[in-house]
């Protein structure tokens, strides 16, 4: 399936990865970070065609075709 | 060891000054910065007295860390009772003046009652001296000052803490400012300064800070700074700045905009990090220039910015605006751009310029404007108010005068130097000034950050984003589930940590750890993580009873009616609320206070505070 995934905030090097992704079907939203290899230390949100899906919720989260993925770590202002 | 034990006392009204020792039994009490500063405060003040009377002290205060090269160890706070709020007022600043304050044997400077006429300071280590500023420095800018005074005293290494003109005529958001763009930003401590008839604070230092146990102290502080570098955040913060947070508000859904009518902005793309980098048609560069750093900090996420030199707000200003200057941070970012509707990015970073030399708060002036900006659509206020300028959402041009008039207290800009909800009252709908305890939001619109609209209800300086935020929890679902406890834990932490000297953006890389190491090697005694805890609940409860015996009560602890009725629009929280009323009570409840919002006498006797 296709995933529309952007990275937000620049995550790491991983800003790069934003863009149409092809992925398994059934891949979960925790998945997709895994699959993209994100940095581990960070603990990042995300938004599945513009509402976020809560921590806990992520491993069972399954994604559809076309979903739009949005990812980002929180980060504070200043 | 970390501190010189002494705090200098300035009588203005007597044009003198002495030395005293530093309590150091409230030291231990309070740890120093915004802890000790608000100790002296609280001892020393009636919190009933009008901010901008002479019964006023103003608090320069330096943490135990400050100077002495501790990871990050370079920031100060200015502590007074807020010209913006009358509550309790600490603003922390970065920079290189706290460091050489300490440096010059300071602690702490203490400023009471107001001089017969305008004055500066000018520290050299011991010597002390309170010079004439009328028909020299008083008029002038902040970057002027600082240029001024050193050419004066023959001396380009002396650091300022300065007003501008707004600080002197009383724009209510008055900051503070050093080191040309760094600034106690909030709450109008720069208004106190101004009311004082103190124009800089001048320094030079050259004796040096020591610590309790140098070799280890150098040891644990080059392993903080090591291990800080090696995280991501820091690496992001000096890469992209705080600026990157704006595509994470604005996708989130709580980027503030037209004055929170909007909580996304359609123009963010030309006012976010990527526009930043953007390389301009009219000359071939882009508007970011380089990072800059504060004094001892490995991270430097502060901006460098050079304004196009072909817009309309500099191109016929001369060389005046087209050198490198501080450019936009997060915060000034939302307010100057975003809030106003404006998509210039060059136009903001012209008025945040003007903020800086002229002495302003981004965000309060930004959020003004932008109330302004609204009652101006509505119609309650009209071109013959403003002397001809039409003050829609959008305009850039609007925003740059705003920010000339304003910072110059010409014309209109008197009625925009109110601040937001003196400026919404006096123009018949109070209801549209985004403030608490009249203090102007941040850059989160609290419908879609639950734990953010506790904090800003709760927030003892009014509304603030830095005094305690649940940001993992509230940008992992918009409910407000887990809020209280994690809003009244960072509360604590921050209060805690704005008292060490160190920068509250190393907090996360460095730990409680790094922290602790760096104060056991730097202090006499032992600090552990249980003593921090309790000593930054502490102080919050200390800042809390200021304000209650200022005259607040709970009915202040709450949030404009547009964030309790009128749901967000779009984004992570579309059709919500803020739902302060399911979660004050259960805050209360655990900080120990009455329903009311008083502190119990079982928590004030926990916390060693009567
Ligand atoms: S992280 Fe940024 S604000 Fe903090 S001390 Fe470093 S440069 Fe200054």
């Amino acid at each position: 399936m296709k995933l529309d995934i952007s990275i937000v905030s620049m995550v790491g090097g991983a800003t790069g990865a934003s863009g149409i992704h092809d992925m398994p079907d059934g891949t979960t939203a925790n998945g997709v970070i895994a699959i993209l290899d994100l940095p581990t230390e960070e603990t990042y949100a995300l938004m599945v065609n513009d509402m976020p899906v809560a921590v806990p919720d992520r491993d069972s989260y399954v994604l559809n075709d076309g979903d739009k993925v949005t990812i980002f770590p929180p980060i504070q202002g200043g | 060891m970390a501190w010189q034990g002494k705090i200098l006392r300035v009588d203005l009204t007597n044009l003198s000054a002495k030395e005293e020792p530093l309590n150091m039994a409230w030291a231990e009490d309070y740890i120093g910065q915004r802890g000790l500063g608000t100790k002296y405060l609280m001892e020393e003040i009636d919190p009933k007295i009008d901010p901008l009377s002479p019964d006023n002290k103003l608090i320069f205060a330096t943490g135990p860390m400050t100077g002495t090269g501790a990871s990050t160890g370079g920031r100060w706070s200015v502590i007074t009772k807020g010209a913006l709020t009358g509550a309790i007022a600490c603003s922390n600043s970065g920079g290189h003046f706290g460091g050489e304050l300490k440096t010059a044997g300071w602690d702490m400077i203490i400023f009471e009652g107001r001089a017969p006429k305008p004055v500066y300071l000018y520290i050299q280590n011991d010597k002390v001296e309170i010079l004439d500023a009328d028909g020299f420095i008083w008029g002038h800018t902040v970057w002027e000052t600082e240029d001024m005074v050193c050419n004066r005293h023959h001396d380009p290494e002396i650091k300022l803490a300065s007003i501008g003109v707004a600080g002197e005529q009383g724009v209510k958001y008055a900051c503070v400012v050093n080191d040309r763009d760094r600034a106690a930003g909030r709450s109008g401590v720069g208004t106190v300064m101004g009311s004082k008839n103190l124009k800089t604070v001048a320094v030079r230092g050259t004796k040096g800070v020591s610590v309790d146990d140098p070799k280890k102290f150098l040891a644990v502080s080059a392993a903080a700074s090591a291990k800080l570098n090696a995280t991501a955040d820091a690496k992001r913060r000096s890469a992209v700045g705080t600026m990157a947070m704006m595509d994470v508000t604005n996708s989130w859904g709580c980027l503030p905009t037209r004055n929170c009518q909007d909580v996304q902005f359609e123009g963010a793309h030309n006012i976010n990090v990527a526009a930043m980098l953007r390389i301009r048609k009219s000359d071939g560069k882009s508007n970011l220039k380089t990072n800059k750093g504060c004094f001892a900090c490995t991270i430097a996420c502060g901006r460098v910015s050079v304004i196009d030199p072909t817009h309309f707000s500099i191109r016929d200003k001369g060389d005046k605006y087209k050198g490198a200057e501080g450019g936009l941070e997060y915060e000034g970012g939302f307010a100057l751009g975003p809030f106003c509707g404006v998509d210039d990015i060059e136009a903001a970073t012209y008025a945040q310029a003007l903020c800086n030399e002229h002495s302003m708060d981004p965000i309060s002036f930004g959020a003004t404007l932008g109330a302004a900006m609204e009652l101006f659509e509505i119609g309650a206020i009209t071109t013959e108010n403003t002397g001809g300028m039409a003050l829609n959402f959008g305009s850039a041009e609007a925003l740059c005068w705003a920010a000339e008039v304003t910072g110059t207290q010409q014309g209109f800009g008197k009625e925009l130097g109110l601040g937001s909800k003196l400026l919404c009252e006096k123009y018949g709908h109070p209801e549209l000034s985004m403030s608490v305890k009249g203090q102007e939001f941040a850059g989160y619109d609290p419908r879609a950050m639950q734990g953010m609209g506790l904090l800003y209800a709760t927030s003892n300086r009014g509304a603030c984003h830095l005094r305690g935020a649940a940001w993992t929890e509230d940008f992992t679902d918009v409910s407000t589930i887990g809020r209280a406890p994690a809003v009244k834990t960072a509360q604590d932490g921050m209060a805690m940590y704005d008292s060490t000297g160190l920068c509250m953006f190393a907090r996360g890389g460095i730990g409680n750890d790094g922290l602790l190491d760096q104060l056991n090697a730097g202090l006499p005694g032992t600090w552990d993580a249980e003593r921090l805890t309790i000593t930054g609940e502490r102080i919050w409860n200390l800042e809390r009873q200021f304000n209650l015996a200022a005259g607040l009560t709970s009915a202040d602890d709450t949030l404009p009616k547009r964030m309790l009725e009128e749901p967000a629009k779009t984004g992570a929280a579309a059709g919500k609320v803020n739902m302060l009323g399911d979660m004050l009570p259960d805050y209360y409840e655990l900080r120990g206070w009455t329903k009311d919002g008083v502190p119990t006498p079982e928590t004030l006797s926990r916390l060693s505070l009567s």
